[in-house]
């Protein structure tokens, strides 16, 4: 059985998406556990499997937040060095299904696994997303975060991303060393998945639930606080309980 | 495990096959070179390569794409030969360097695995290339191969993308199957691989020397008979010359650094000698179990210095920032190393070497020196274990620096918030 835990970030201003994904991400994901770093006392939880670590001060910029995740993956990295391998989910991520034949996959050959780089979402401006990724935690798998963090910061230095609700710097840069690693030129090697299966977005909400149903998503991106849209998430459900438990 | 690397060739590309062959027989390790022809003209004086002719000459662009399509299935499907892989390349293809790692990354979870997929690159028009692609010999990527022939005779019949020298009805059929695959909507298993070193193409010559030089690609795809321009020619090969030397001394490197830092890293015996044999800088150099233990050791004995230190250090009392501890922490890593006696063995000499008590750094200092003024007074055996020593102590260092440092100064700053 592969063993692997879940990482994010939740700043206080998203505590109901955390709310929202948390049970999903429990029941459905197979994890060994999950990790939320916040910047906030506020998020709460029962059950032993959900550490929440307040390692940051509270902030509800968005361009600190992008950037956090950085720090989290580190920190998740450097202090669980018995973690195999971890998935980092974007707080609006829900878990419909497990994905654990990705890290069965990784296992024998690679060290990271990002989505969208295949996507030509002409929103995302070719970036891959760092939204959803799985990292085996080896040195390798370091030296990617580590990669990543140096360039996001170089990145930030030179005003790329800085644009609120823009593609960010942190995005860029992921995209940056991820590429790298798919084009052989770093330690690290890079798999790419399907976002259809394992972050499915999408602007357009028929679309979105149209690709839902079609390709069986594991994963599904709440993107743009649409948990927050009550219509609209029961439709998706609808759409998810046709495929979930089959 | 029989590797087979396939192709077809009419009579009107017979330069471009003198162009390619010597590099795909000297530069890989297939067992068999199969290329279909229309002609009787293609010869090689090499008992892997085998020339089939298969067709009556044409030398119309289109049914040439087309037959690409059949030789695959008549060799896959109807003759149903045997291999284990299976790697198909345009005749324009050259080969720089062996890529045996892609069956490696097929072999668990993938059936086939191809290029372009990804690139986003404007002259592919969002297709994958057909001209370049791997495959295990199992059921499902016979399904795949059944699965595209027919989609692409349905596009042939339709008369879709028939026009002469642009993507073909072969190439779109390609890739629709290969998206259905990437997105789990059939039963093969397709894994994405970088053009940038597998099949790298540009339209732009100055953008495909950058390419060339940035991503080292082990397959060159001469496009739009690129191969007959002796300028392109000699300035791609003047590009990759060094190619070689290059990567096996990455090659080198990663292995042995990985198998140093990932205790379940293990570098196969036929890797390591592989990569002790291409490497010319470090051919005789050390047997990395050995300094895998000796690194072990050393990071347990770190981890113990720190602890140490930190139940001796104040912090607050003392004032003493995280810059100045990892200082200190540094410090006393260097002495720990100058202190520590390092025995390293060579199976191959069967030499074992006790030393580095004394002052390391200008024992070090003498022998660079020693080397560089003298070289020829010192025997091979002295050089080689002296070599060793300097290797190993400057890869420890940088491997202390680059990779654990980081880790520590983070303990660091955190055991500071605590306090």
């Amino acid at each position: 059985m592969i063993s692997f835990d879940i990482v994010s970030y939740c700043s206080e201003n998203y505590e109901d998406a955390y709310n929202f994904v948390i049970n999903s991400w429990v029941n459905n994901s197979l994890c060994n556990s999950i990790s939320i770093y916040t910047d906030t006392d506020i998020i709460k939880s029962n059950n032993p499997k959900v550490k929440i670590i307040k390692i940051f001060d509270k902030s509800s910029d968005w361009l600190i937040g992008t950037g956090r995740r950085i720090d989290a993956v580190k920190n998740f990295s450097v202090n669980n060095p018995k973690c195999p391998m971890f998935v980092f989910l974007d707080i609006d991520c829900y878990i419909v299904k497990p994905f654990t034949e990705v890290f069965q996959v990784m296992e024998n050959f690679f060290d990271v696994a990002v989505t969208r780089m295949a996507g030509r979402n002409e929103m995302a401006h070719g970036t891959a997303n760092a939204g959803v990724w799985m990292l085996k935690n080896n040195q390798a798998g370091f030296q990617f975060i580590d990669d990543w963090q140096k360039t996001a910061i170089r990145y930030k230095q030179e005003g790329k991303g800085i644009k609120p609700h823009k593609v960010s710097f942190a995005q860029f840069s992921f995209t940056k060393v991820a590429t790298d690693g798919f084009d052989g030129r770093k330690p690290y090697k890079t798999l790419i998945l399907s976002e259809k299966i394992y972050n499915n977005e999408n602007q357009n909400d028929i679309k979105w639930i149209e690709e839902i149903k079609k390709y069986k998503s594991a994963i599904v991106h709440f993107k743009a606080r649409r948990w927050r849209q009550p219509q609209l998430v029961q439709k998706v459900f609808n759409a998810i309980k046709e495929y979930q438990n089959i | 495990m029989k590797k087979v690397l396939l192709s077809y060739c009419s009579g009107n590309y017979k330069d471009s096959f003198d162009f390619v062959i010597k590099s795909w027989v000297d530069n890989t390790s297939f067992d068999k070179i199969i290329i279909y022809t229309d002609t009787d003209e293609l010869v090689y004086d090499d008992p892997r390569v085998e020339i089939i002719k298969f067709f009556e000459p044409n030398s119309s662009w289109i049914v040439g794409t087309g037959r690409r399509l059949e030789v695959i299935k008549d060799y896959i499907i109807d003759k149903n030969n045997k291999y284990s892989y299976l790697c198909f390349l345009d005749i324009d293809c050259y080969i720089t360097r062996d890529f045996s790692e892609v069956f490696d990354s097929l072999k668990n979870c993938f059936d086939i695995g191809l290029t372009r997929l990804v690139s986003g690159n404007d002259h592919a028009k969002g297709t994958a290339t057909a001209g370049v692609f791997f495959l295990k010999n199992n059921t499902e990527s016979k399904k795949f191969i059944t699965d595209w022939v027919s989609l692409a005779e349905k596009f042939k019949k339709n008369d879709t993308m028939l026009r002469e020298h642009k993507i073909s009805y072969v190439q779109y059929s390609f890739t629709q199957i290969a998206f259905d695959s990437f997105h789990n909507l059939t039963s093969y298993k397709i894994l994405n691989l970088s053009e940038k070193v597998y099949n790298s193409e540009r339209s732009d010559l100055d953008e495909w020397y950058d390419d060339i030089r940035r991503f080292k690609p082990k397959i060159l795809h001469f496009k739009g008979n690129r191969y007959q321009n002796k300028k392109i020619v000699d300035t791609v090969f003047s590009i990759s010359k060094d190619f070689e030397k290059k990567e096996s001394k990455i090659l080198f490197e990663n292995n042995l650094v990985r198998s140093v830092i990932e205790p379940e890293f293990i570098i196969d015996k036929k890797t390591l000698e592989k990569t002790l044999k291409k490497s010319e800088f470090l051919k005789d150099v050390i047997i990395t179990n050995l300094i895998k233990t000796e690194y072990s050791q050393i990071l347990i004995k770190l981890e113990e210095m720190i602890n140490n230190k930190f139940k001796q250090i104040n912090l607050q009392e003392n004032n003493i920032s995280s810059d100045e501890i990892l200082k200190k922490v540094e410090e006393m890593i260097d002495s720990k190393m100058l202190e520590s006696n390092v025995q390293i063995s060579n199976e191959r000499t069967s030499s074992k070497i006790e030393g580095m008590n004394d002052t390391l750094k200008s024992q070090i200092a003498e022998v660079i020196d020693d080397i560089l003024s003298e070289k020829n007074e010192f025997d091979n055996k002295k050089i080689f274990n002296r070599s060793s020593q300097i290797f190993l102590y400057q890869m420890f260092k940088e491997k202390f620096l680059r990779e654990v440092f980081p880790s520590i100064q983070a303990q660091i700053i955190k055991k500071e918030k605590m306090l």
